[in-house]
């Protein structure tokens, strides 16, 4: 099942990249994604079940429009304090969040990287994540926990 | 001009101005960590920007569906990477640059 709805996905990227929907293309494009998802299925599905996964896609779909707000916002405020409107103030901050698997985990360290401002330094092996901030405003809208409690709603009750 | 044109070429001009921030704060920084928060995160937005004006006047289709991909693998690369680099000064022990000790010298890039 996981087989399959690696090589559906595949196949599907595959027609839209080449754009050629002959035989010569079609035959050449399904035995590499034959070969890929034999190889690949494991590694994109994960472990957990199938439901599980659409379920959190779904979710990190409706996550995503917030966390691009988010970007537009703090990167503003990063270019306010590249052209030294505001000032900098780095500091190193360590949290913890109650987060319960790799998933969440994965999509907090990423995006507080990708918001602008905090960078995910290092996450130690008890799930203490270890944070560079540009600002002390930056470091409180991470302890503030706001994007934590949003990553562990696209968790679900998994 | 079009309003697809006019819309194209605002963003266009905004993921320009985006990406020179970025370039500037990689200059004004202090430290090496400053300026990855300059460097790594202004490019998303910035290249984001200019890949949105530049799918816009395609429209619909199979070259928009690339751009829409390469927007996509932008935004899961660039922290990835942002985060490999600042691991690894952190690894090999590199100071982060504080207000309270800015007498001092801030941290070379390469050390």
């Amino acid at each position: 099942m996981r087989f399959l709805v690696t090589w559906i996905l595949l196949a599907a990227l595959w027609i839209g990249l080449s754009g050629h929907t002959d035989v010569v293309h079609l035959t050449f494009g399904f035995l590499s994604v034959t070969l890929v998802s034999l190889i690949s299925h494991r590694h994109l599905m994960g472990d957990g079940s199938l439901s599980t996964l659409s379920g959190r896609l779904l979710r990190l779909a409706l996550y995503t429009p917030w966390l691009l707000w988010e970007i537009v916002l703090a990167n503003l405020d990063v270019m306010l304090r590249v052209f030294g409107v505001r000032s900098i103030d780095p500091r190193v901050i360590r949290f913890r969040p109650e987060l319960q698997d790799d998933f969440g985990k994965t999509v907090l360290a990423n995006s507080i990287t990708l918001t602008p401002g905090t960078v995910t330094v290092d996450i130690e092996p008890d799930g203490t994540y270890v944070i560079h901030a540009l600002s002390r405003e930056a470091a409180e809208g991470v302890l503030a926990g706001r994007m934590e409690g949003k990553v562990r709603g696209v968790e679900g009750g998994s | 001009m079009s309003v697809a044109e006019i819309i194209s070429t605002v963003l266009l001009a905004l993921g320009g101005l985006v990406m020179l921030a970025g370039a500037v704060g990689v200059v004004r920084f202090p430290d090496f960590y400053t300026r990855l928060h300059a460097a790594g995160k202004a490019d998303t937005l910035g290249q984001g920007l200019i890949l949105l004006g530049l799918a816009l006047p395609a429209g619909l289709g199979l070259v928009s569906f690339k751009i829409a991909l390469i927007i996509l693998f932008i935004f899961v690369l660039n922290p990835t990477a942002t985060h490999a680099l600042a691991r690894g000064a952190w690894v090999i022990g590199l100071q982060p640059w504080a207000r309270d000790r800015a007498g001092e010298q801030p941290a070379e890039e390469d050390a």
